[in-house]
């Protein structure tokens, strides 16, 4: 391990852990659950989505017009262009290129911003138009259940934002850690979970805007 | 059978409240969840006190209707987030499962205390909606009405909502253990049943936990901004709630249930002494239980509007789950036939399980049929099967498992004899109060009805006098266990002759659990081995 | 227990995660000109399908399935079917309510239950 000169700050394993891949292979297994239960989280609008896709079709369609395809497919390629350079970012704490590792992680996260931007300017357009949730809802529509399409819209779209901000949050961190020189080839680990955490951020996105922009 | 005093245990190693509170020490986790957990069931059996009370007599006696939908609504709640869902797991699980897996902690220790403190930070957003206006909504907050009311659902809610992250984080922390942090020779089919039955709990937990996350979240967003999806006077539809809620709640039962049977196939093996019978299929049926939890969730809708189709699909997959609990209990019993048994006080609450356990489990399959559940659905009926079940099952496991492992916990041994008696109090209290439900629930009486008929009232009254019987049973229990932790004998490492790996150290255990590292080269329970 | 100690050394050739990150983007346009087109009930399937193998690219190479594999591999795919669950049973409800409100309904003279839109409650 000493041979990295980059590595600051030596990992030492935890002590109930016998080796360091031991240590590894449960972290990622754990991480690997957590995004197991994040699956259902999501999954469960998912399913509301589909029901009232189902009850309402004609609605759907109208909805979806409202929403701004352009906008959905630059935020699409701004995620899936983050979990790129996260993927790299990962790659470089492996072989030991702590300023790759910085770059990479500061370009993810400025990819994470310009999505929120993006959102931004989309929830602008939604709140001056009134197509908000019931209870604030106050846009024009054919359909008297449009409310529950735009319920759906910010009830989803609003916690993907969440989780976007989390791993904004999440990254910085993985900067500052980077930058005290704790990640190395011997060490990578936050770098990964945080990376599969990224990519399922992305993954939801994935489902998000065919459903939601696209087809309605 | 080396004695703590030269190093010192667990529990005085280091000292200090500071060290307690920011412990990464699986054991020391479990014993402040265990006190959270004796409290917040202390505070629902209170409330049940209470409603019980109030039933005595069909006219009013201290409480309005009012707030006796809100007695019954902070018994359920209280009891099943606070309580029963985290009882086994989190407490006696946490303290025993790395011990039997002969790990020094479980995989993230860190992650375990977070989720005690999360535990507390729900508990303590229940406990607000308790003081501002408690919900008056039934543990199930069904919507519309859950909308609607103006009492504090949101608090409850959010409470329930945090709550369910700490058990999240307590199953996934619990599946990384199990597969990471086994001894050496400890594979998969040499551990306890125990750890196999907190392992399809968290299986559930992981699964299905984040669905009532999100089911509650709609629920608060609802009464916030609307979502619109459960507002049928937009066109949303309510009884999707109902499908959302009990996705979770149905595997949430056995989240419930399955530790507890964990605990029988320990307790039975050791007041026995002798190998399990059927160790594979116990532990198998386990994860088959998990399975088939997520299959049966509609039963609860029977009656909620849903359609035919799908009545009669959760009818007949209903009966699935009657196969692996069944296969449990004969595999329980074969296990008692020809063993030498002792008839110590975890073994009563054992004998306890296995009679209550069947009532609620048979009243279960009866509940299943879609035909006889149109009569008894919203009946004293169900009330008493599920208590059957959560009560008669589940608590009467998690004090057979207290009193199986207080011992390694404390140190101390408790008063066997009173032992005896509280285990008498609460198995005759028990069915007084249930029993008696079932019959209330064939003769017609609705559940969460303030007032009554007044033919209804001798068998009411009795089922209150048998709360007082029960309540006399836990004080008694409360009584000796804390007089053991001042006055008891000091423990053995092995009071019971138990096999697993928990026995192999001293009680209380050191810090680091072990003082050499355990090899495991045989199968859990096999009693052979040493007696010959 | 320590049988898939490879994954933490295996280092993925960049061409690797170029490839794929290419893939992903082709995918996306694809998705979005296919919607540009009606095909009428096959829109969803479409835009699904699609989605599908975007997620699976990202799971497969990005999350670093394919050098893990075991427990993390079947836990995952694992969830999908207890989703595939929870939507199926639901929509055995859902989608089979119609045939009782219509037989209700020529009994009883019901509406529709499951959408008593009742006019302009917002504002």
């Amino acid at each position: 391990m000493s041979k990295q000169k980059e590595s600051l700050v030596q990992h030492h394993v935890a002590h109930h852990f016998d080796t360091a891949e031991q240590e590894f292979s449960t972290a990622k297994l754990g991480m690997w659950v957590f995004l197991v239960q994040e699956l259902l989280f999501f999954g469960a609008l998912f399913v509301a989505f589909f029901v009232f896709k189902y009850l309402y079709p004609e609605m759907y369609v109208e909805a979806h017009h409202h929403l701004s395809w352009k906008m959905g497919a630059l935020n699409t390629i701004f995620l899936i262009t983050s979990s790129f350079t996260m993927v790299m970012g990962v790659r470089s704490a492996q072989t030991n290129q702590r300023r790759a590792t910085k770059n990479y992680l500061f370009a993810t996260m400025l990819l994470a911003c310009s999505f929120l931007v993006v959102k931004y300017f989309e929830y602008a357009a939604k709140f001056h138009h009134g197509l908000l949730p019931p209870h604030f809802f106050f846009g024009e529509g054919v359909h008297q259940t449009l409310p529950i399409f735009f319920g759906l819209y910010f009830v989803m779209t609003g916690l993907h934002g969440i989780h976007v901000l989390i791993g904004i949050g999440l990254i910085a961190w993985l900067m500052y850690r980077n930058s005290r020189g704790e990640f190395n080839s011997e060490f990578y680990t936050p770098v990964e979970m945080v990376g599969l955490y990224w990519h399922f951020v992305d993954l939801v996105w994935i489902f998000l805007f065919p459903l939601f922009y696209l087809v309605g | 059978m080396a004695h703590a005093v030269n190093e010192g245990s667990y529990l005085t190693n280091p000292k200090g409240w500071k060290s307690w509170l920011l412990t990464l020490d699986h054991k020391r986790i479990g014993i402040m969840y265990l006190l959270f957990i004796v409290i917040s069931f202390a505070l629902g059996g209170f409330f049940a006190l209470a409603l019980r009370l109030e039933l005595l007599s069909p006219a009013k006696i201290i409480f309005t209707a009012k707030q006796y939908n809100q007695l019954f609504t902070l018994h359920g709640a209280i009891m099943v987030f606070l309580f029963i869902v985290p009882s086994i797991p989190a407490s006696l699980g946490n303290f025993v499962m790395p011990l039997m897996l002969g790990a020094k902690d479980v995989a993230f220790p860190r992650l375990n205390l977070a989720s005690f403190y999360i535990y507390v930070f729900g508990a303590i957003f229940c406990v607000y909606s308790m003081i501002s206006g408690a919900a008056d909504t039934g543990w199930t907050f069904y919507t519309p009405y859950s909308t609607t009311t103006n009492t504090s659902v949101i608090s409850m809610t959010l409470g329930a909502f945090i709550l369910g992250f700490s058990s999240i984080l307590t199953g996934v922390n619990f599946i990384a253990t199990i597969h990471k942090m086994r001894a050496k020779g400890m594979n998969w089919f040499r551990m306890p049943l125990f750890v196999w039955a907190l392992y399809a709990t968290a299986i559930i937990q992981v699964l299905a936990t984040p669905v009532l996350a999100i089911t509650l979240l709609l629920l608060i967003l609802e009464r916030t901004i609307g979502v619109g999806i459960f507002d049928p006077t937009i066109g949303g539809d309510p009884v999707l709630f109902q499908h959302f809620f009990w996705f979770y709640s149905h595997p949430a039962v056995y989240i419930m249930i399955l530790p507890a049977m964990g605990i029988m196939s320990e307790l039975v093996t050791t007041f026995c002494r002798k190998n399990i019978f059927g160790y594979k299929t116990i532990a198998y049926s386990s994860i088959a239980i998990a399975i088939i939890s997520f299959l049966v969730w509609g039963h609860h809708l029977f009656v909620s509007g849903q359609s035919d189709n799908a009545a009669t699909i959760f009818s007949i997959l209903t009966f699935l789950v009657g196969i692996p609990s069944a296969i449990k209990v004969f595999n329980w019993l074969s296990t008692m036939y020809g063993g030498s048994i002792n008839l110590k006080t975890p073994f009563l609450y054992f004998l306890s399980f296995m009679v209550l356990f069947c009532v609620g489990g048979f009243t279960g399959i009866m509940l299943g049929a879609l035909s006889l559940d149109v009569y008894f659905h919203g009946t004293y009926f169900v009330v008493a099967h599920f208590h059957y079940v959560m009560m008669g099952g589940t608590v009467m496991a998690f004090i057979g498992g207290l009193h199986y492992w207080w011992p390694k916990m404390f140190g101390k041994m408790y008063s066997e004899f009173w032992g005896a008696v509280a285990c008498f109090f609460i198995f005759v209290g028990f069915n007084m109060v249930f029993f008696t439900q079932f019959i209330l629930g064939a003769k017609g009486m609705p559940r969460r009805y303030f007032n009554y008929l007044d033919q209804f009232q001798p068998l009411h009254a009795f089922s209150t006098m048998g709360t007082w019987v029960l309540g006399l049973g836990f004080l008694i229990m409360a009584f000796y266990l804390i007089d053991s932790l001042i006055n008891g004998p000091p423990a053995p490492a092995n009071p019971w002759g138990g096999m697993t790996l928990e026995w192999h150290t001293q009680s209380p255990p050191v810090t680091h659990n072990f003082d050499v590292a355990p090899v495991v080269d045989h199968d859990p329970y096999d009693y052979r081995r040493i007696d010959g | 227990m320590a049988k898939h100690s490879e994954s933490h050394h295996v280092i993925v050739p960049v061409k690797t995660f170029v490839a794929t990150f290419s893939a992903l983007l082709v995918l996306t346009i694809l998705t979005v000109v296919a919607s540009r087109f009606d095909f009428g009930s096959m829109n969803l399937s479409i835009a699904l399908l699609i989605a599908f193998c975007k997620a699976s690219l990202v799971v497969w190479i990005f999350m670093g399935m394919k050098w893990d594999r075991g427990f993390n591999f079947v836990a995952f795919v694992g969830s999908i079917l207890f989703l595939i669950i929870f939507i199926g049973f639901t929509f055995s409800d859902i989608a089979f309510r119609d045939y009782r409100d219509k037989v209700e309904g020529e009994y009883f003279g019901l509406a529709h239950p499951v959408k008593p839109i009742s006019g302009a409650h917002h504002e």
